[in-house]
């Protein structure tokens, strides 16, 4: 299936994109995490930290994903 | 209301928008960039936002504030871009019946855009501005 993913923040800097179109095989964000480790090692750390949304709506590890889904990387919001 | 805005605050027009007649009190939190920092002086601060998703959030804060018993308005208004230290960059308003009510959503409404709304700061400092 196909993911579009979406940087922002510190995670935007760490691999110098905003966006990135996957193919992937896996079901859930769990997956789509190990996934982007490999593709993207410079943000591996931020990974950890970060939350996840899909489709504009923040998402645990076990959110199943589907063909389409916009996955965006969350690092720790610095709002107010 | 909420938003996102690269404009100036206008604080006299959003308190304008607030006032009520049924309401008895308006409590207003303002957030405003901070000089001193771990890494020296900072100039201003950039603000970036995940939009769509920033007013996704704030509207769901909005309307969890807005079920509270007593509360009449709210309004929610962030920054993004860059905010000088003379400016504002977070207006947090709320109109109730009474004042402890509006207290107590304010201070809910600024600790969960604190949490949850993605927006994100960069600092820019005086260093930088030399080079």
């Amino acid at each position: 299936m196909k993911i579009r993913i979406l940087f922002f923040a510190e995670a935007k800097r760490a691999v110098g994109l905003e966006e990135a179109d996957l193919d992937f095989n896996g079901v859930n964000i769990s997956d789509l995490k190990e996934v982007l480790k490999e593709q993207f090692p410079s943000i591996n750390d931020i990974l950890e930290s970060s939350a996840f949304a899909v489709n504009k709506e923040y998402a645990g590890p076990i959110t199943l994903l589907k063909d389409g889904d916009t996955v965006a990387v969350i690092p720790p919001v610095e709002g107010g | 209301m909420v938003g996102l805005t690269k404009e100036v605050l206008n604080i006299d027009s959003l308190i304008q928008n607030l006032k009520n007649s049924n309401a008895g009190s308006i409590v207003i939190f303002l957030g405003e960039p901070r000089r001193s920092e771990e890494d020296g002086p900072v100039v201003l601060i950039n603000y970036s936002a995940y939009e769509e998703m920033a007013l996704i959030e704030l509207k769901k804060i909005e309307l969890e504030a807005l079920k509270r018993n007593g509360i009449i308005d709210v309004i929610i208004i962030h920054r993004i871009g860059n905010v000088p230290l003379t400016e504002l960059s977070f207006f947090v308003g709320v109109s109730s019946a009474h004042r402890e009510e509006g207290f107590q959503a304010c201070s809910f409404i600024v600790d969960e855009v604190k949490k949850k709304v993605p927006i994100w700061k960069e600092m820019r400092y005086e260093r930088d501005r030399s080079c």
